[in-house]
């Protein structure tokens, strides 16, 4: 569809003032990654377009004492560029520089990766992992959902026209670090769609018996997602590497299952071992 | 239409554009700068690549309207009175052009690197030129290129 | 020896300097006053008839004129080697990406918009993919009344039924070697305009003299008329070879008396240009106890598409190389070029002699370990030196210095240690590098063809 319109949005107000009168034909753009690519295959859906990528209310990352606020229109290279991300949210961070390439990091933001519920999206796991939280404003009011809540299937998001994401909120444990870990596997090192990406978050405990698990996957299945199989054995258990390989054997089986049936099912079932391995080595690391 | 203020190459335009044009439409059409390439549409290989507000874009990635009051450099505006750029002087002394089709977006992709950290090392000058694809030199001639021209750089004491 | 002005020296591109500033012009970047643009109608399915309604395009906005194999002046045909392309298809498309139309409209948005509105109505026929089958008895004809076998070379030297008698060890296998695109940086794009009552097509290319027989003789007028002007090339690689918009461009200028150009997106390029040809190799080798190569057979087959390009030197080349740099006294190879409806295959880098390798180097490696030899021992013993005769008869006079290059290796490598396994060291240095290519392009220059 061809774009009639677009607004630069520099407020909040300006966007919400924007999508109510342009009611049911706009949509919005931030970063313009993914929907520069829609607009050239003659995809999009909308004949109008409102900027939100200078909106305030929706940039900037802040660290609270209870929580970790990221703007929605937070470009990657931002939270590549900060020194707090990469050692509070590991995972995060390292997910944020796998993504595409320079010139795409400083443009696609957080908050768009999300709104397009892509399969693939880089951030999602670890932001799942970390049991993330968004708020979302539209012209009627607010609300919240948990990002886990949030995929309702292949680029489909519980996100309607008139709403804006703004903010990723991440609850901390009261730790200065959260032990959150990723790994991504793609075609090559850059410019590269993930093929299959793990990020788990652990609380351990003195000696290292894992209290607490969240682990998120990306590219295994139609959306990235909790694995509740995964989070269940690795609790109560000790991180060392008994456990990571055993894990990893149960992660094989459950890709076996999920994908069965499917063309990638011998390979990822196989890489998600590595993929997943390497992301509790890393939180095992972090945790001496 | 809109009506869109952009400062390109140190200098102000104010442009009646369609609203649906790229920000590389705009530069290629409307200002004649044709030293930025097309070369997918897509954001995969970098040819567009210009500098936007300080960072390295891929500017078929950009509607021209998100633009409004932005800054934005082109090959053509590294060139001044006194010679050419220490990367494009560096790249010209290192054999490091072929085809010359990735060369703008290759060269404004070094400029932003060398503008926040002149000293990079090897990993961070490749990771700079990541998104940046070139399918004739084999990359190492830019390599040392983008080394030559940060050494340059760093004696002549240009810092941000 | 003295100092040369330029071996040897730092010299800086002439060129370099224009494509740095962003003042070198590809065609794409260059416009004229009252210039119009085109757009290519292009096949949708890999063979078949066809009819065209061009009643909605015709009324989109902006049209002129959309071209058609009728409006033609002269052959309608092109092609490096057999003229066997059509320059805008006549009833039958041979593959997913041929051209049917081109559309000319005052802006590339108004041509693009308007080939949309063309309607092609397809009569589809039964179609090949495969160059074995495309052999067959009863398969799909490419090319009405042609054989899909358009070339088949042929080396026979000495006995190979007695080699294979008398080797300790004798290994057979297939290997395939895929489509590959060039991928150049810079999509295709040309203008055309007239210039005192000459045809001056202006397009990024490697064959400028090819590309002025073939669009003189396809609008039929005078060599001498016709003038080809070559920009900047961005990257080639093999696939500027063929004619891509050139006939179209003048057809349209001298039709309309007006400047015409046209440029492809990324997705039309990868359509409409060459592919490094497929080959299906079979090969079957077998070596004495000692490691010395007794007998080589091999079967190649090359999908070259729906049209020839340069099939013919291809597959002869990869026929020639298909020995690799061994010495061998019996030898049986067939090498054979096939039309299939798949995307058509020309020239890429290598130009057959790359996709052999992938045979016979694996192939070494296979029988050392079938010998208990190492990948070392096993080349050593049957590389060319100088004095030794290729399979097809070629003596090597002059320098071979492809032991030397080896040697150089192994001692980087492993220590000079041949025992140990190439394959298992890693890291090698630059020097050993930059002396393995040195020597393999030297040896590609006394084989050249």
């Amino acid at each position: 569809m061809k774009v009639e319109k677009v607004i630069k949005a520099f407020s909040l107000k300006d966007a919400l003032d924007a999508l109510k009168a342009n009611e049911g034909r706009a949509e919005l753009i931030a970063g313009g990654t993914d929907l520069l690519v829609k607009i050239r295959e003659k995809h999009n859906k909308k004949p109008v377009i409102i900027d939100i990528s200078d909106v305030p209310e929706c940039r900037g990352i802040r660290f609270e004492a209870d929580y970790i606020a990221i703007g929605a229109c937070a470009k990657y290279s931002e939270l590549v560029a900060s020194d707090r991300v990469r050692t509070q949210m590991p995972g995060l961070w390292e997910a944020s520089r796998s993504v595409g390439a320079p010139q795409i990091r400083n443009l696609g933001t957080v908050g768009g990766n999300i709104a397009n519920a892509s399969p693939a999206a880089d951030a999602v796991p670890p932001l799942l992992a970390m049991e993330a939280v968004l708020e979302i404003v539209s012209p009627e009011g607010c609300r919240t959902v948990a990002l886990k809540d949030f995929f309702k299937g292949k680029g489909q998001a519980d996100l309607s026209e008139s709403e804006i994401i703004t903010q990723i909120v991440i609850p901390r444990p009261g730790s200065a670090q959260i032990n959150v870990q990723f790994e991504k596997l793609g075609l090559r090192n850059a410019l590269a769609i993930s093929r299959l990406s793990a990020a788990a978050a652990l609380e351990l405990s003195e000696s290292g018996i894992i209290e607490k698990a969240c682990v998120a996957s990306g590219s295994i299945g139609l959306t990235g997602m909790r694995e509740p199989e995964l989070e269940a054995f690795l609790e109560g258990r000790t991180l060392d590497e008994a456990t990571i390989e055993a894990a990893c054997d149960l992660f094989s089986e459950v890709v076996a299952k999920r994908l069965s049936g499917r063309g990638t099912m011998p390979f990822k079932r196989e890489a998600v071992r590595g993929v997943f391995g390497a992301a509790l080595r890393k939180a095992l690391r972090a945790s001496l | 239409m809109i009506t869109l203020n952009l400062n390109v190459n140190g200098k102000d335009h104010r442009l009646e554009i369609e609203d649906h044009m790229r920000l590389l439409d705009v530069i290629r059409g409307p200002l004649g700068l044709t030293g930025t390439k097309e070369g997918c549409g897509e954001g995969e290989c970098g040819a567009c690549t210009v500098i936007l507000d300080g960072n390295a874009v891929d500017s078929c990635l950009v509607l021209a309207a998100q633009c409004e009051g932005k800054k934005i450099v082109t090959i053509e505006g590294l060139e001044t009175a006194d010679g050419l750029d220490p990367v494009q002087q560096a790249f010209l002394d290192n054999g490091a052009v072929q085809c010359g089709y990735c060369i703008p977006g290759m060269v404004l992709s070094a400029k932003a690197l060398l503008d926040k950290n002149v000293a990079p090392d090897d990993n961070e000058i490749k990771e700079a030129i990541s998104g940046n694809l070139c399918r004739c030199t084999g990359y190492d001639k830019m390599v040392k290129a983008i080394k030559t021209a940060s050494e340059v750089m760093q004696e002549r004491g240009e810092q941000k | 020896m003295s100092t040369l002005k330029s071996v040897g020296q730092r010299i800086q591109r002439k060129d370099a300097r224009a494509k740095l500033t962003g003042t070198a012009l590809y065609p794409q970047d260059i416009e004229m006053e009252n210039c119009v643009y085109g757009a290519t109608v292009r096949s949708e399915i890999p063979h078949g008839y066809f009819t065209l309604d061009l009643t909605e395009a015709e009324k989109a906005p902006g049209v002129i004129r959309i071209f058609t194999a009728a409006d033609v002046t002269g052959h309608n045909v092109h092609g490096v080697l057999f003229k066997d392309h059509e320059v805008l298809c006549a009833r039958k498309v041979r593959r997913v990406g041929d051209p049917i139309a081109f559309v000319v409209a005052e802006t590339q948005a108004q041509a693009d918009e308007a080939c949309a509105l063309v309607k092609v109505t397809y009569e589809a026929l039964p179609a090949v993919f495969d160059p074995k089958e495309a052999m067959k008895e009863g398969a799909p004809q490419v090319h009405d009344g042609k054989n899909n076998l358009i070339y088949h070379y042929k080396c026979r030297r000495g006995d190979v039924a007695k080699g294979f008698a008398d080797s300790a060890v004798v290994i057979e296998r297939e290997y395939i070697s895929p489509f590959v695109d060039h991928v150049f940086l810079q999509p295709e794009s040309g203008l055309a305009y007239m210039e005192e009552g000459k045809v001056i097509v202006v397009a990024s290319t490697q064959y400028p003299h090819f590309d002025q027989i073939e669009v003189a003789e396809a609008i039929g007028w005078e060599l001498d008329q016709v003038v080809i002007l070559n920009p900047v090339v961005g990257g080639a690689f093999g696939g500027r070879e063929d004619i891509s918009m050139q006939i179209h461009l003048a057809l349209a200028t001298i039709a309309l008396g007006r400047p015409v150009k046209t440029t492809m997106a990324r997705e039309e390029s990868f359509y409409a240009h060459s592919k490094r040809h497929p080959v299906f190799m079979r090969l079957k080798v077998g070596a004495a106890a000692d490691g010395k190569l007794l007998a080589l057979e091999a079967e190649l087959h090359g999908d070259t598409g729906a049209y020839a390009s340069w099939a013919i030197n291809v597959m002869r080349k990869a026929g020639v190389h298909i020995t690799g740099p061994y010495e061998i006294e019996n030898v049986y190879v067939d090498s054979y070029s096939v039309y299939t409806n798949n995307p058509y295959a020309g020239a890429m880098r290598g130009f057959g002699a790359t996709q052999v390798p992938v045979a016979y180097e694996q192939h070494m490696d296979i029988l050392a370990e079938a010998l208990g030899m190492t990948p070392y021992e096993i080349r050593m013993k049957n590389l060319f030196r100088k004095g030794s005769v290729t399979a097809n008869g070629q003596v090597l006079t002059d320098s071979v210095p492809l032991e030397t290059c080896l040697e150089i290796l192994n001692q980087a490598m492993n220590g000079g240690n041949e025992a140990a396994d190439l394959g298992a060291a890693s890291s090698g240095t630059t020097a050993a590098t930059g002396a393995g290519s040195a020597a393999v392009q030297e040896r590609a220059v006394t084989q050249h063809a």
